[in-house]
């Protein structure tokens, strides 16, 4: 009779388990008291569903914008921004790193910028030969940025979005995170040749 | 005088009211209902019938102006995120790139 309960509320906790696969846990509330800036987003439930409706009626969006923004499960970011240089250290973004060393994140970029002090890191997560999550982690001196997306992801379209393509021109007005600090800056083609270390 | 003038003399000569007569008069005053109190209570119900629906409506109003002041605020979060991961990735790709065409040169 108990392996009988055992075995129901292994077969209830499966599926919520899965889903929490690709979730990172931000644990990384002590960064907010020293950052001079935090952005924190977490959008999932009620508020994912609220946002995907209003995105997919606007013009000028593309179908796979729209299929990619359809699949998505949640999506989270931590920001922060710091005025003096290098106010975190290696053990302050270990939480993060050491749950994307975990099984099923595949690292597939890692970019390091020595003259900048700079790094990105782009990784996958992995279900049956499936992409059911991204991560991206971005470091230098001021800023530790780490963003969380679960859901099925096509790498193409975000791409595309990092671009600009498959959405209209978006206005910031509508919220009240700040884009003067860089939170949106070009994409890297200005940028000084960096050193590469792949994983 | 006439025995007719004497009649009406008699007749219209002034004569004190019964007993009780004026407290009778206006206990019959007080137990008829005013018919001035009753338009004043409809206006009065009324009034307050039209501000509660004004209330409840503009309560409407202000909850559906806030739902839709999140969804934008989620639809514009939602959009600058997956930029910003667009964008990420893009820089790593492009440094790869970078680093490739630099190789192939060598």
């Amino acid at each position: 009779m108990k392996t009988i309960w055992l075995a129901a509320l292994f077969a209830l906790c499966a599926p919520l388990a899965a889903q929490e696969g690709a979730q990172l846990r931000m644990d990384l509330d002590h960064l907010e008291e020293r950052a001079d800036e935090v952005v924190t987003i977490n959008l999932d439930g009620e508020s994912l569903e609220k946002g995907r409706k209003l995105l997919v009626l606007k013009k000028g969006v593309t179908e796979p914008v729209k299929s990619l923004v359809g699949k998505l499960k949640g999506i989270y970011l931590r920001r922060f921004w710091f005025k003096g240089k290098k106010q975190y250290s290696k053990e302050d973004v270990s939480p993060i790193h050491e749950q994307v060393a975990g099984p099923n994140w595949v690292p597939l970029i890692e970019v390091k910028d020595r003259t900048k002090a700079q790094r990105v890191s782009v990784y996958s997560y992995v279900e049956n030969e499936e992409v059911t999550g991204v991560t991206v982690v971005s470091e230098d001196h001021q800023e530790f940025t780490v963003l969380n997306i679960v859901g099925p992801v096509d790498l193409g379209t975000l791409s595309d979005l990092g671009e600009g393509i498959g959405i209209p021109a978006m206005k910031l007005a509508t919220t009240e995170l700040p884009a003067k600090e860089g939170l949106l800056q070009q994409p890297a083609a200005k940028d000084p040749q960096p050193t590469i270390d792949e994983k | 005088m006439g025995p007719v003038e004497s009649e009406l003399r008699k007749a219209l000569a002034r004569r004190m009211p019964p007993a009780g007569f004026t407290s009778r008069l206006m206990e019959k005053f007080r137990a008829e209902p005013s018919p001035r109190r009753m338009p004043w209570r409809w206006v009065a119900a009324g009034a307050m019938a039209a501000s509660l629906s004004l209330g409840v409506f503009m309560q409407k109003q202000h909850s559906d102006r806030q739902a839709q002041i999140e969804a934008r605020q989620a639809e514009a979060e939602l959009l600058m995120t997956l930029q910003l991961a667009g964008i990420k990735i893009n820089q790593a790709r492009d440094a790869v790139w970078r680093s490739g065409n630099r190789g192939a040169e060598q």
